[in-house]
C-alpha cells in the first residue's frame, strides 16, 4: 500500500455556504487572497460649493466639473455605499452616471426629499451599482436643487 | 529451517536505512540511494524537498503520466529491490530525499 501525506493542494475544501468556487484548500487560499486584494475600498469625494441646480455637475477635483474631469475606472468599479449631504434641507435627485459614451448613463440616483442627508448602503456582493470597464464617472443634479452638496462613494475595483 | 519443538522465530532483527539526495530533472531518474537499489529493500520513501512538483512511476514516466509528489510532500512505496521506481519533474535541479529500508 502506498502511503502519502496530504498537502493543502490535495485536501478537499467544502465551499458550501461560501462565495468561493474552489474545491481544494490550495485553490481556496489563492482565491481568498485574490478576493481580498480586489476588495480594497476607496472613497470618491464629490462636492459643489454653492447651490446646485438641475444640470450642475459636482466636482471630484476642486473647481472642475466632473463632466470635464470625470473619474476614469479602467476596470469595473462597484459603488457600495453612498453618503450624500447638503448644507440645508433639499429636494432633488443627484445622479451618478457613466459619461464614457458621451451621454450620461445612469448608474445610481440619490433622492433627497426635504433632507440634508441620504445614505444608500449596499455590500460587496450586492453593490449599489457596477460599472463596465473604462467607465467615466460623473455626478450631476438630475432634478430639483441642493445646497452645497457634498458626498462620498465607498467602492471597490476600478 | 527450525525443527519441530524449536521456535521458528528469529529474534535477530536485520534491517537498515539508507538515505540520500536524488536530483530530479526533466529526464527520469531512479529513486534509489547510491548506484543500485538497496539489497533486500522493503520500503522506498521519497520526500520532495524542492520547490517543484516531482512525479513518480515506472520507467518511461512523464509529468503527465506520473503521480505527483508536491513540494514538502512525502510518499512511502513498498517497492522491493526488484522494483524500480522512477522520478521526473518539469524543471531541472529538484532535490528529493530518498530513503530505503531493508
Amino acid at each position: 500500500m502506498i502511503q502519502k501525506n496530504a498537502v493543502a493542494r490535495g485536501v478537499p475544501f467544502d465551499n458550501t455556504g461560501t462565495s468561493l468556487v474552489s474545491t481544494n484548500v490550495r485553490d481556496a487560499i489563492i482565491e481568498v487572497a485574490n478576493s481580498a486584494f480586489n476588495a480594497s475600498k476607496a472613497f470618491l469625494l464629490a462636492q459643489y460649493g454653492g447651490n446646485a441646480n438641475v444640470g450642475r455637475y459636482l466636482e471630484f477635483f476642486a473647481g472642475i466639473a466632473s463632466n470635464e474631469a470625470p473619474i476614469l475606472v479602467p476596470n469595473p468599479y462597484k459603488g457600495i455605499t453612498i453618503v450624500a449631504r447638503a448644507t440645508a434641507s433639499s429636494t432633488c435627485v443627484i445622479r451618478v452616471a457613466d459619461i464614457s459614451s458621451g451621454s450620461p448613463v445612469m448608474l445610481y440616483d440619490i433622492t433627497f426629499t426635504a433632507q440634508t442627508e441620504v445614505v444608500a448602503s449596499g455590500s460587496p456582493s450586492s453593490p449599489l451599482f457596477t460599472t463596465g470597464s473604462n467607465a467615466k464617472l460623473a455626478i450631476f443634479v438630475q432634478s430639483g436643487s441642493i445646497s452645497k452638496p457634498h458626498l462620498y462613494i465607498v467602492g471597490q475595483g476600478g | 529451517m527450525p525443527s519441530i519443538g524449536e521456535s521458528g522465530f528469529n529474534a535477530e532483527v536485520v534491517g537498515s536505512l539508507s538515505q540520500g539526495i536524488v536530483t530530479v530533472g526533466t529526464t527520469e531518474v531512479e529513486a534509489k540511494v547510491g548506484a543500485s537499489r538497496k539489497e533486500g529493500r522493503q520500503m522506498l520513501r521519497v520526500y520532495n524537498k524542492s520547490n517543484s512538483t516531482v512525479y513518480f512511476g515506472p520507467t518511461g514516466v512523464t509529468t503527465t503520466t506520473g503521480e505527483p509528489i508536491y513540494k514538502d510532500q512525502w510518499v512511502n512505496i513498498p517497492a522491493n529491490d526488484q522494483l524500480a521506481v522512477f522520478l521526473i519533474a518539469g524543471s531541472a535541479s529538484n532535490d528529493v530525499i530518498v530513503s530505503e529500508w531493508s
